[in-house]
């Protein structure tokens, strides 16, 4: 630094109390400048982001993510089987799903994506809940509660109902 | 003896520092104001601001790793801002809660609220005056209080191992600021209510003693290279940075602020009025230098920082 370049700062004089403690680092250490630290701050955050969502793997909500928390676990339909409690008839029975917990049903799910990730068959979750039969499987269970005409139709209700099928 | 004198640090410089960060804090409050407004509208796959939370990552990360799933509330997001938040932690230490944090900087703006009222009410400053002034007790309880966010952390994240679910979130103040629309009394918002009473006081109540993510960032954070180190020649022994600092550290007496409470605010750097004594520093792998003493009288202690290695 030169004189000029020193005359132009302004200085401090340190107080002749002052008594900084005196301190050795045991590293050789570099400064650096406030901008790069808040742009390093930024980039971190930012790039993960970035490019955990070109990866598929930056989701923010359940959708399309996982299916009752059983992504990866196969749904086996089985045949048909008459003699079966919860066969109700219907002609379609689904094996229970590993790990499938009620807890995680959400309004934003589909008829079908209950009947695949539990034990019941869709004959008995349309009469338990009074469902019309000509209702689509692929109706949200959310807008089958706001159609308010079904017989005590709410996801708690459906939870509680759906973790009683599961155990027993 | 003769006069020293070091470069006073320019008020451009403190307003970079601050404004830079407060325009971050700013940033992040606002995207998480707008997903709450649009999840309170009942926008249909609209994201919950929880979904932004990094410690929903580690709370699930049990649960992901052994059974491919993640708990309830949290989603891969989190566990991707989890990943991100250990790469800042390494990167630039507590830089996500001097930063980043929603939470922390709610926390900051209460804590300006109460200082500024304060001051404009002799009765409260003087009371607040005696209490600092005859505040060795209250020290005391600082220091073993500051341990509670790691009970917190054990809690929390062994609790979602074991039960599966999100044990802490029934009293996170976090879950409750973002369902705040809802007015609902919970667990949770009383803690809200009482963390934000609290920070009215005290700077950062929740960041100091029951943060679990600032705990997870504090551990993490040891290993990184980069800290506020001091420059004991530029030093004036003014303590203004101990009294700058959010989290109450001591920042005069130390040569790189390693403390795991630490969040990178550069709040001591801003407040510093000397150039030199404080800066942002990234410690290479070689041995530190020692000065060797002017003779002309400058630099007259000992910094053991090889010249030029702090400017």
């Amino acid at each position: 630094m030169t004189d000029q370049q020193t005359a132009e700062i302004p200085m401090l004089r340190i107080p002749r109390s002052a008594k900084p403690q005196p301190t050795t680092p045991r590293l050789r250490s570099a400064q650096v400048p406030i901008w790069a630290y808040a742009l390093v701050i930024v980039t971190v955050l930012a790039g993960s982001i970035v490019v955990a969502r070109d990866l598929g793997w930056f989701s923010t909500t359940g959708r399309g993510t996982t299916l009752l928390g059983a992504a990866d676990v196969p749904v086996s339909h089985t045949a048909p089987d008459p003699g079966a409690s919860q066969n109700f008839g219907s002609g379609e029975r689904v094996a229970p799903a590993a790990g499938a917990d009620p807890d995680d049903v959400k309004g934003w799910m589909s008829v079908q994506q209950v009947l695949d990730a539990f034990p019941v068959s869709k004959a008995a979750l349309y009469a338990q809940f009074g469902i019309p039969s000509t209702t689509a499987t692929d109706t949200t269970l959310s807008s089958l509660k706001e159609t308010g005409d079904l017989i005590g139709f709410d996801i708690a209700t459906l939870r509680t109902w759906l973790g009683k099928q599961a155990t027993g | 003896m003769p006069v020293l004198m070091v470069p006073r640090r320019s008020p451009a410089s403190i307003r970079s520092i601050r404004w830079t960060r407060h325009a971050m804090q700013t940033a992040v409050v606002a995207f998480i104001a707008y997903t709450v407004w649009v999840k309170a509208t009942g926008t249909s796959g609209a994201p919950s601001g929880e979904a932004f939370c990094p410690f929903g990552g580690f709370e699930t990360f049990f649960t992901w790793v052994t059974t491919g799933r993640t708990v309830s509330h949290v989603h891969t997001a989190n566990l991707v801002l989890a990943g991100a938040v250990v790469l800042l932690a390494l990167a630039a230490r507590g830089a996500f809660c001097g930063w980043l944090c929603p939470l922390g900087a709610i926390q900051e703006a209460f804590y300006g609220v109460g200082n500024a009222v304060a001051n404009r009410i002799p009765p409260l400053r003087s009371a607040r005056r005696r209490i600092s002034a005859d505040a060795r007790w209250l020290a005391r309880v600082d220091r073993v209080a500051r341990n509670g966010r790691y009970v917190v952390l054990a809690w929390a994240v062994g609790g979602a191992a074991v039960t599966g679910i999100m044990v802490f979130r029934e009293y996170d103040p976090w879950s409750a600021l973002l369902s705040v629309i809802e007015f609902e009394v919970t667990t949770a918002f009383v803690v809200l209510v009482a963390m934000l009473v609290m920070a009215l006081l005290v700077e950062r109540p929740f960041c100091r003693y029951a943060c679990p993510l600032g705990a997870v960032i504090g551990i993490i954070g040891k290993a990184s290279p980069v800290a506020v180190q001091r420059d004991a020649s530029a030093c004036l022994g003014c303590d203004l940075c101990n009294r700058a600092c959010p989290m109450g550290l001591t920042v005069n007496s130390v040569t790189r602020v390693t403390d795991a409470q630490c969040i990178g605010c550069l709040e001591c750097v801003a407040a510093c009025p000397s150039r030199d004594a404080l800066a942002v520093t990234v410690a290479l792998p070689f041995p530190a230098v020692r000065a060797v003493p002017n003779p002309a009288g400058e630099n007259a202690v000992t910094t053991g920082t090889p010249e030029g290695a702090l400017r």
